[in-house]
């Protein structure tokens, strides 16, 4: 049988594998070019690529029973889980702290004195001082008051204690 | 439930951690330059101290006081249409100062005359670095809150307040 008569046979769908094992050889071998060249060659090409990447099912089983799975220890679970809450807590509280500094200017009669402003406010400075000590001073009076008060009605006592026991 | 408590016993351990000692300021920085604030801030106290004082004793007591922080709200010279927004301040602020305790510190005193309180607190730290904390509130959500560190004692500091005269 000639090339043609099988080409013929293979459009009739009357071809057996050996036979078109035969065709792929021919033409893969011919140089000469044509429509069934470029078929069978295009057949050669993909079943090529089909068979280099159709993976044996035994060397998968093999693979994947080789495929080591790495367990994350419970322990650095809960302690990512806790770190990114953190993470959140903090970042909401840096984020609405700026949110804060640039609200500032929306204030303008507090007073802030530092370092670098204190020679221009030393009065309002002092008299701030002046009045929180006076306030430790007054309650330190009290308190020694207090006590010295505490300390009469305590030797009152005791003398009359002496006073019932005579 | 289980997986609750456990992530809750992390985030309470690492709070924990990260958890800061009474730090004065934070309160500078939500306050500072709000209507009725008046926010001083000094890493050289003497720099005041030393002219208010005038008895030996105390100006060398002034000497030991290295920084002072005090934080007051009033609503004292405070215009109508600002009143209301500064009050709001003044209201967390009071209530932030009312609250106050240091824990770890000793509680020097604590007197209240009628809306008046006034408590103070003393911490001696190693090498020198005293603190010494005094909140007062009053009427009008009125309060203040002062911090001082350096190498003082506790009497040098009342002797302080002794030697400063109010001059108005």
């Amino acid at each position: 049988m000639n090339i043609n008569e099988l080409i013929e046979k293979y459009y009739n769908g009357e071809t057996t594998p050996a036979e078109e094992t035969l065709l792929r050889k021919y033409f893969a071998e011919n140089d000469k070019k044509s429509p069934e060249k470029d078929m069978f060659e295009f057949f050669s090409n993909e079943s090529n690529m089909f068979d280099n990447s159709e993976l044996d099912e035994n060397e998968l089983l093999a693979r994947i029973n080789t495929t080591k799975i790495t367990k994350i220890p419970t322990f650095w679970k809960y302690a990512a889980i806790a770190a990114i809450i953190i993470l959140a807590i903090n970042s909401y509280l840096f984020f609405s702290k700026f949110t804060t500094e640039n609200n500032k200017n929306i204030y303008s009669s507090g007073i802030v004195i530092t370092d670098k402003n204190i020679l221009q406010n030393k009065e309002i400075a002092a008299l701030e001082i002046q009045k929180a000590f006076n306030h430790l001073n007054n309650s330190q009076k009290i308190a020694n008051e207090n006590l010295l008060n505490l300390k009469k009605i305590n030797d009152v006592n005791n003398y009359i204690e002496i006073l019932i026991t005579d | 439930m289980k997986l609750f408590y456990k992530i809750f016993f992390f985030v309470f351990i690492a709070s924990s951690a990260f958890a800061q000692p009474f730090s004065i300021t934070s309160l500078i920085d939500q306050y500072s330059g709000k209507d009725g604030f008046i926010i001083l801030n000094l890493n050289d106290a003497g720099i005041v101290l030393r002219d208010l004082v005038k008895n030996k004793s105390a100006q060398e007591a002034t000497k030991s006081v290295k920084k002072i922080t005090l934080i007051r709200f009033t609503t004292e010279n405070l215009k109508e249409d600002k009143k209301i927004e500064a009050i709001k301040n003044g209201k967390n602020f009071y209530s932030q100062v009312k609250n106050f305790r240091a824990s770890d510190y000793e509680e020097l005193m604590s007197l209240t005359r009628g809306s008046n309180h006034l408590r103070a607190y003393f911490k001696k730290n190693e090498k020198g670095d005293n603190e010494f904390i005094m909140t007062i509130t009053d009427e009008d959500y009125n309060s203040l809150i002062m911090y001082l560190n350096g190498t003082f004692t506790k009497e040098e500091i009342l002797e302080i307040a002794k030697s400063i005269k109010l001059e108005l």
